[in-house]
């Protein structure tokens, strides 16, 4: 026989070929069987968008996870949200209490819950007995359930009389709060995510929302895939993952975004898009400093503001600022989003004023697809700490503790004498922490937050921690903060207990218990009620068996208030996939427009126009004539650069909880520093070069990662990382009226790491 | 002339189609779908053209990639 | 002038050797050390998975990167997690539908399910990895609306 050599060769390059897809094995095992006995439905963990999800349970253990197809996500998940289980079952789950016998320097041991309760009232006793109720705190969170920052502040307020209770919603959320306060008279957005579905043009400011917001981008990008006129506009200083959908992204050098959004409403009313129509009826203009003024000061106010000379400080094409403000305006309806990138400044309240502004000035409000809408980060920071109150100067429903009227209104309906809910703010955040160092306040009682990584300019402000002594509830070991712990009190986690979250879009949606609490860990209404009555608190002020208890006594202090949701029983929320207040009864749908005739039933039906800002006495809303101001830490030449964070998809926050799934710790196991290749090239970095950043504060170092998302001059790391604690690069300015400080910027030094 | 052996690597439902789209190419002879989604597969060419013809390979629709599992270049190397 | 056939024969053998070796290599568990995702600090990185698959299958990586998913970041690791099984979503090169699609997508299959009858493969219209039915994930389809990317 005869096999031509060639014929040979193929044959064996055939059989070699053959004998590689023989040989390794491939294909993954079947899954095995997630049959699942029932699904509990409940809220995402994670971030302010607040997706329902329902939780598969077999037998005692939570197994799967998907979207509720019933509540505004529709059955979508992001990365995070679908990846929940794991977190429950975290082999560093703290289960039982521990102590510091010996203060902070001696271990932490696991000992009963009487005797945690008892090692962490004392101190608080004593406190109150020899320096007063302001030498104690609270420090809350937006990621505890409604009933738990509900429950908190009346024991601190009322029952400690303290005014000493804030939350970390001061870091992320407070400047949208004095925002939407100061120009619609009460807090909250006016829309909802249904708007996303009749918008024309979005405006995305200071927000990365594929990461931060991820289904809400899904929608926002459905909406423009279905409608091909709408626009999109992007205005961040990084051109992230979000622009991919934008029409016009703008990068302006950070900070200078109040000039941005004063141009575009030079341009609005040069272009004559303005609405007069509305602004005359619905609007009144504020000069800075609170004085009643004229739409024509107001137009000679925004004369500094040409895109010419804005483009001089924003670095953005004037040709830009104008396209974007057409955009906006000739849209027939615009919805602006925006997050940290605008609150967390010492600018941040009126950069919130100013993007209500360009609402107000164009009349792009109070209808479908039209409306300011801040997105929230936290899941429940508006519905828990914001509506009720848990924050050094609220109290619950929209009451501040400066007026006398609200004080008695709350002692009344909490049965304590009048005059026990002092006058006085109490320490916000930053003071707070201030306060602990010097020895002002002794003893603090945090609540699931970890604030050992998340406070600004953290060499300072940790002192605090290590100063005075600290009781908190945690429920996984890694968390910074319980290196400072003198009492950790293991929380059940999640669905492990019942309760309410309130999102984005003043929507209620209930958690229900899926599971028992792990180990030895317990509810934390549990916790507060127990710890109260060893701290000496008259038990007749939290007289609860179950958190559907505190939600009943919530639910009726709301009613007849402009948070009234007196229709939002627990019933209702055990059936619905959450409500969204105002809802004064119990057949009321829930309210979309919120300030619209018909939509929201706060708005008589007699009243004589469509909208009634009814948070204002006049029913106006205010256009305030904020001006450009630099932040606190701008570039210098010792200092050329600016240092901004933020967050990947990947990691919520601190990464006590995502960094448990393998999936999402092994695709961003560490942080980095993202520098534009223009300034890596004059500095001589390569990707993945160990790279210094040296601030006013602390200097650390961080691996590069090369990539033109930030502009040139700006660099970017992602706070998730317990080994690089960024915030210690960061000062703690905070603006003048929300207290919130300024993580987007600072100025620091970039160089390749000796 | 060049002689490689190499895989394709495509996803199951299209395995039929890039194997029957492979051997559309004068160069290359093909020797069956195995374990449902690697066509094998032996391509002559010129060593300096068979890059660019693999390459080709590739973007066909429904291929991943491709393997080259083996290259006999013998009777081009010159002494 | 002609080499040996011995010589020939071993040159044969090498290559074929290391061409095997380099295959088997490949296909094995992903090692640390040969991931470029791997090579920024912590060589854990196994969910880093787009940075070694856009030159390992290129053709998947871009499909997924201009897909809908690749625009809403759902990562690799969502469907098929991870290579060393140690994740929480068991590794599959092909994922299972009923469990995997339908955790995000259980409301449209079931939809899909009364209409065409169950159980139905997703990918039979809805391409693994590909902009199903529609070009450019969610771009405008207008002339003006020109994405940046």
């Amino acid at each position: 026989m005869t096999v031509s050599r060639r014929e040979f060769l193929k044959g064996s390059a055939a059989a070699i070929a053959l004998s590689m897809v023989s040989g390794p094995a491939f294909s993954a095992p079947a899954g095995k069987d997630e049959g699942v006995d029932k699904w509990v439905k409940g809220v995402c963990r994670y971030c302010g968008t607040g997706c329902g999800v329902l939780i598969g349970v077999k037998g005692d253990k939570a197994v799967s996870i998907k979207g509720d197809p019933n509540n505004h996500n529709a059955g979508l998940l992001c990365l995070k949200g679908s990846m929940l289980i794991p977190v429950i079952y975290a082999k560093d789950r703290i289960t039982e209490p521990m102590i510091r016998k010996g203060g902070k320097k001696s271990p932490l041991e696991k000992v009963s819950w009487d005797e945690a309760l008892e090692f962490a009232a004392k101190p608080f006793r004593e406190a109150l007995a020899t320096t007063g109720p302001n030498s104690i705190a609270y420090y809350g969170s937006g990621q505890a359930l409604t009933e738990e920052s509900y429950l908190a502040n009346k024991i601190w307020k009322a029952g400690f009389k303290t005014n000493n209770v804030d939350g970390n919603p001061r870091l992320c959320m407070a400047s949208a709060v004095a925002g939407y306060l100061t120009t619609f008279g009460k807090d909250e957005p006016m829309g909802t995510y249904n708007d996303i579905d009749a918008a024309n043009c979005f405006f995305i400011i200071g927000s990365n929302t594929s990461e931060a917001h991820p289904v809400l981008f899904r929608r926002i990008a459905k909406r423009k895939e279905t409608n091909p006129q709408v626009k999109v506009i992007v205005a961040d200083p990084r051109r992230t993952n979000t622009s991919r959908i934008a029409d016009l992204h703008i990068s302006f050098v950070a900070g200078t975004d109040l000039a941005l959004l004063n141009a575009m409403a030079h341009v609005i009313i040069r272009e004559e898009l303005d609405n007069q129509r509305f602004y005359n009826r619905y609007v009144n203009f504020v000069t800075n400093d609170g004085k009643p003024c004229t739409f024509e000061d107001y137009k000679t106010f925004l004369a500094d503001y040409t895109p010419e000379k804005v483009q001089e400080t924003t670095g953005v094409p004037a040709a830009d600022i104008v396209k974007a403000a057409k955009m906006f305006a000739e849209s027939s309806s615009t919805l602006s989003l925006w997050c940290m990138g605008i609150n967390q400044r010492t600018r941040g309240v009126w950069a919130n004023n100013l993007i209500h502004n360009l609402h107000l000035l164009t009349g792009q409000i109070g209808k479908p697809g039209a409306s300011p809408l801040s997105l929230t980060g936290q899941p429940n920071a508006c519905g828990g700490v914001r509506d009720t109150g848990s924050l050094a100067h609220l109290l619950p429903a929209g009451r501040m503790v400066a007026n006398e009227k609200h004080r008695n209104e709350m002692e009344d309906f909490w049965g304590v004498p009048r005059g026990s809910i002092q006058p006085k703010m109490g320490f916000h955040t930053v003071a707070l922490f201030e306060a602990m160092a010097k020895g002002d306040v002794k003893a603090t009682f945090i609540h699931c937050t970890n604030p050992a990584h998340t406070l600004p300019n953290l060499n300072k402000l940790t002192k605090g921690l290590e100063t005075a002594f600290v009781a908190q509830t945690e429920c996984f070991m890694d968390a910074e903060t319980l290196k400072y712990a003198d009492v950790v009190f293991p929380a059940a986690f999640w669905c492990e207990t019942e309760g309410v979250y309130g999102c984005t879009e003043r929507r209620y949606a209930l958690t229900e218990q899926a599971i028992k609490p792990m180990g030895n860990s317990r509810p934390a209404v549990q916790i507060l009620m127990d710890f109260a009555q060893k701290a000496g608190v008259d038990p007749k002020l939290y007289p609860y068996k179950t958190s559907a208890d505190i939600w009943e006594e919530w639910r009726t202090l709301s009613k007849g208030s402009q948070y009234d949701f007196w229709g939002i029983t627990r019933a209702r929320l055990k059936k619905e996939s959450g409500l969204k207040w105002p809802c004064p009864n119990e057949k009321h749908p829930g309210t979309n427009l919120r300030y619209v005739k018909g939509d929201d039933p706060l708005v008589p039906a007699d009243h004589p126009n469509p909208i009634s800002f009814y948070g204002r006495p006049d029913g106006k809303a205010n256009i305030f004539l904020r001006p450009y101001a630099p932040p606190f830490e701008p570039a210098e030449p010792d200092y050329p650069f600016i240092l901004t964070t933020g967050r990947v998809i990947d990691h919520w926050h601190t990464a006590t909880m995502t960094g448990k799934v393998p999936e999402l710790q092994k695709a961003f196991p560490s942080a980095f520093v993202e520098i534009n290749p223009e300034d890596a090239k004059k500095l001589g970095i390569s990707n993945g070069d160990s790279v210094t950043l040296e601030t006013k504060r602390d200097k650390m170092n961080f691996p590069a990662r090369i990539t033109d998302t930030c502009m040139a001059g700006l660099v970017f790391c992602p706070f998730f990382d317990k080994n690089l604690l960024v915030n210690r690069l960061f000062h703690d300015a905070t603006d003048g009226a929300s207290r919130e400080p300024e993580y987007k910027i600072c100025a620091t030094k970039v160089y390749k790491q000796a | 002339m060049a002689i490689a052996g190499f895989l394709i690597h495509t996803l199951p439902e299209q395995s039929k189609a890039v194997e029957a789209a492979a051997a559309a190419f004068p160069e290359i002879t093909t020797y069956g779908v195995h374990q449902n989604c690697y066509v094998v597969a032996v391509a002559e060419a010129p060593g300096l053209e068979m890059e660019n013809l693999l390459g080709r390979v590739q973007s066909l629709a429904g291929a991943l990639a491709t393997y080259v599992t083996s290259m006999t270049m013998e009777d081009e190397i010159e002494a | 002038m002609r080499i040996s056939q011995k010589t020939a024969f071993i040159v044969l053998a090498l290559i074929v050797l290391g061409g095997g070796g380099f295959f088997l290599y490949l296909d094995r568990a992903f090692p640390k050390n040969r991931c470029e995702g791997a090579h920024l600090t912590v060589p854990e990185a196994y969910a880093d998975c787009l940075s070694c698959h856009s030159k390992v299958t290129p053709k998947a990586a871009q499909d997924w990167q201009e897909s809908k998913h690749g625009v809403l970041l759902v990562k690799c690791v969502v469907c098929h997690g991870e290579p060393d099984g140690k994740g929480s979503i068991p590794f599959a090169v092909n994922p299972e539908p009923s469990k995997i699609c339908a955790a995000c997508h259980d409301p449209a299959m079931k939809v899909m399910t009364e209409k065409f009858g169950a159980p139905l493969e997703c990918n039979s219209c809805h391409p693994r990895h590909q902009n199903s039915m529609h070009s450019g994930a969610f771009q405008s389809k207008s002339q003006s609306g020109q994405s940046s990317f």
